[in-house]
């Protein structure tokens, strides 16, 4: 099992410095160790399929997803409903990121099935806070069954 | 400074009118009605008139019966003198029997015309001397018969007795006829008016009527044409209208996606504004000096700012976007409710005292954050003021209720009230009181929708009162 690599979370995010945030609170916080951030919905599901530049990966289905709102190609919603339709991924808990309360995609998200739905607030203190708990929440104390 | 003694500053709303009936129509409907009334009184009028000329022309006849009566008494009594005398001197005995029937016949005659002329004092006189000789005849020829057989000289005294009552008898009947004759002609003429004045009264009032109700036709037409005309404005008014309604839905739209992006898009580096200087404040605390700290921190409050900005502006464009729902609503209860939440976003504890407020129709929603946001400016601008005081007061005036929220804080120049509901328009500095100057102007927004009016008092350091009011809508049901 030396190759075998437990992927904790997957991140789908275009904005680099909001990546770059995001990971580095992650990380530093010992939320997630082995990450993996993709910039749009069609690499986030190329890398659950096993298709594309992910065709030859190791390692199996994330512990959790984390996806932005508003991506290039396929955005949040999209990957969520892909994910949602599949039984392979049904199980897997999806979290969407959002910028404000503007988008208001809060009633489709729920509807698809989303696990959690998160305001990314502006303030990198309270952001971190927010990144911490969804982390917290959903690789700790929340129990999923064995996939 | 109370609430009675504010002006307000926002014109009164006009009264509701409802349409009244243009001048136009009522003019077709007092012509109409006149040519109604018009042709209603002709009717009557030609019913009274043929019955004047029946009555006419039942004299007339009348007339005639009196000539040809007349005639009768006179031929009768010329029949039995003649008869009388033949018999006198032939002793013919059917001569006789004919003088009979003409003695028997003449006094009927003469009480018909009697009955006939009753109406005519002069004819009365004449018929009562055409009685009197009939019977003087009568008795001259029964006179005449007893001295039959005798001398023809003894015949001579009754025959030229009756000879000269019989001249008397043709005058008073000429007499009578003559009178008869005039007022045939009198009556005749009579009639001939009659029937000449309704005639022209008949055809003069038809042409009226006529004229009238052309004068109608012409006036509708002209009103019809006019409707036409104006109807075809209207359609193309509406054209337009619904030609710049798309536009504005379209500008509507580009303006949501504007507030998509900029929500989006501006906040996103502003996030990475902030993550960023915070970061170079943990990871290189060692190597940066107490002014490079307080330079980052300048950066990330003036992020903290913007983002602020933004999410005001946000908040009054959705405000202009929301449709209201309004239902009764018990504003003791709101206010209540409102108090408790600026409480909780300040440290401040003010004295609010809350007079009885008057019940209103509203959108819960919105009113609601009129009142937070007029409650926390109250609190805020009393802030410095260690015996700071909040009265919320309402009544009901003039078909609106009227609320207010009266404060003892710093006040502001009234001098600059043309200022106070603008979009980040502010009378204070943030130093001062904290503040993006966009909650005054969500207020204006909410309680315009609402048909309301909203207006301010105030005086440097002496405090303000703000005042709004919403029209009294009855609740159905």
């Amino acid at each position: 099992m030396s190759d075998y690599q437990q992927i904790d979370i997957l991140y789908a995010e275009d904005n680099p410095a909001d990546a770059e945030l995001t990971l580095y609170t992650l990380k530093t916080r010992n939320i997630a160790n082995n990450i993996v951030w993709v910039r749009d919905g069609v690499e986030a599901l190329d890398f659950l399929r096993y298709r594309g530049r992910f065709a030859n990966r190791s390692g199996g289905l994330p512990k959790m997803v984390l996806l932005d709102l508003k991506m290039p190609k396929l955005d949040g919603v999209d990957v969520l409903r892909a994910m949602k339709a599949e039984e392979k991924t049904r199980g897997v808990p999806v979290v969407i990121l959002t910028s404000s309360h503007e988008e208001s995609d809060l009633v489709k998200s729920y509807r698809l099935g989303v696990n959690s739905y998160v305001v990314k607030p502006v303030d990198f203190d309270k952001f971190a806070e927010v990144v911490t708990e969804v982390g917290l929440y959903w690789m700790v104390c929340n129990k999923i069954p064995e996939l | 400074m109370t609430a009675d003694g504010i002006q307000p500053r926002v014109p009164a709303p006009t009264p509701h009118r409802s349409s009244p009936v243009p001048r136009q129509i009522r003019l077709i409907r007092a012509i109409f009605v006149a040519a109604v009334l018009l042709l209603a009184g002709l009717a009557a009028l030609a019913y009274y008139s043929t019955a004047a000329n029946a009555e006419d022309a039942r004299w007339v006849d009348h007339t005639y019966d009196v000539i040809i009566t007349t005639g009768q008494v006179f031929s009768d009594l010329r029949g039995a003198t003649a008869t009388a005398r033949g018999y006198a001197m032939t002793g013919d005995a059917s001569l006789l029997d004919r003088y009979r029937g003409y003695a028997a016949a003449v006094p009927a005659e003469v009480d018909a015309l009697g009955r006939l002329t009753a109406d005519n004092a002069t004819q009365v006189t004449r018929v009562e001397a055409l009685r009197r000789l009939a019977g003087q005849v009568l008795q001259g020829l029964a006179r005449t018969l007893a001295a039959r057989g005798g001398s023809a000289a003894a015949l001579m005294p009754p025959v030229l007795e009756s000879h000269r009552l019989m001249d008397d008898v043709v005058t008073v009947t000429r007499q009578m006829q003559d009178e008869e004759d005039r007022l045939l002609r009198a009556r005749r003429s009579r009639a001939a008016q009659g029937r000449g004045r309704t005639l022209t009264v008949i055809v003069g009032g038809n042409v009226l009527s006529l004229a009238v109700l052309l004068a109608c036709l012409y006036l509708l037409t002209r009103e019809i044409g006019e409707r036409r005309r104006t109807e075809a404005r209207v359609h193309v008014l509406n054209q337009e209208l619904a030609g710049r309604n798309a536009q504005l839905e379209l500008t509507n739209r580009e303006l949501e996606g504007f507030s998509y992006s900029i929500s989006h898009d501006l906040r996103a580096p502003l996030r990475a504004i902030d993550g960023f200087a915070q970061l170079l404040r943990t990871r290189y605390a060692a190597v940066l000096d107490a002014e490079a700290m307080r330079l980052l921190d300048v950066v990330r409050d003036s992020g903290h700012r913007m983002a602020t900005l933004i999410d005001d502006l946000l908040a009054f464009s959705r405000m202009g976007r929301r449709t209201l729902e309004t239902k009764p609503l018990a504003m003791g209860v709101l206010v209540g409710e409102c108090i408790a939440e600026v409480m909780r976003a300040t440290p401040e504890r003010p004295r609010i005292v809350v007079g009885p407020l008057p019940d209103c129709r509203g959108d819960p929603g919105l009113l609601r954050q009129v009142w937070v946001n007029l409650i926390g400016n109250a609190v805020k601008y009393s802030s410095h003021n260690p015996a700071a005081c909040i009265e919320i007061t309402g009544h009901v005036e003039a078909g609106e209720c009227v609320y207010s929220v009266l404060d003892n804080g710093v006040g502001f120049d009234m001098q600059y009230y043309h200022k106070l509901f603008g979009v980040f328009q502010r009378l204070h500095r943030t130093e001062e009181f904290p503040g993006t100057g966009v909650g005054l102007a969500i207020v204006m927004r909410i309680v315009t929708k609402h048909g309301g009016r909203l207006w301010a008092d105030a005086a440097v350091g002496r405090g303000a009162n703000f005042l709004f009011s919403l029209p009294r809508m009855e609740t159905p049901g």
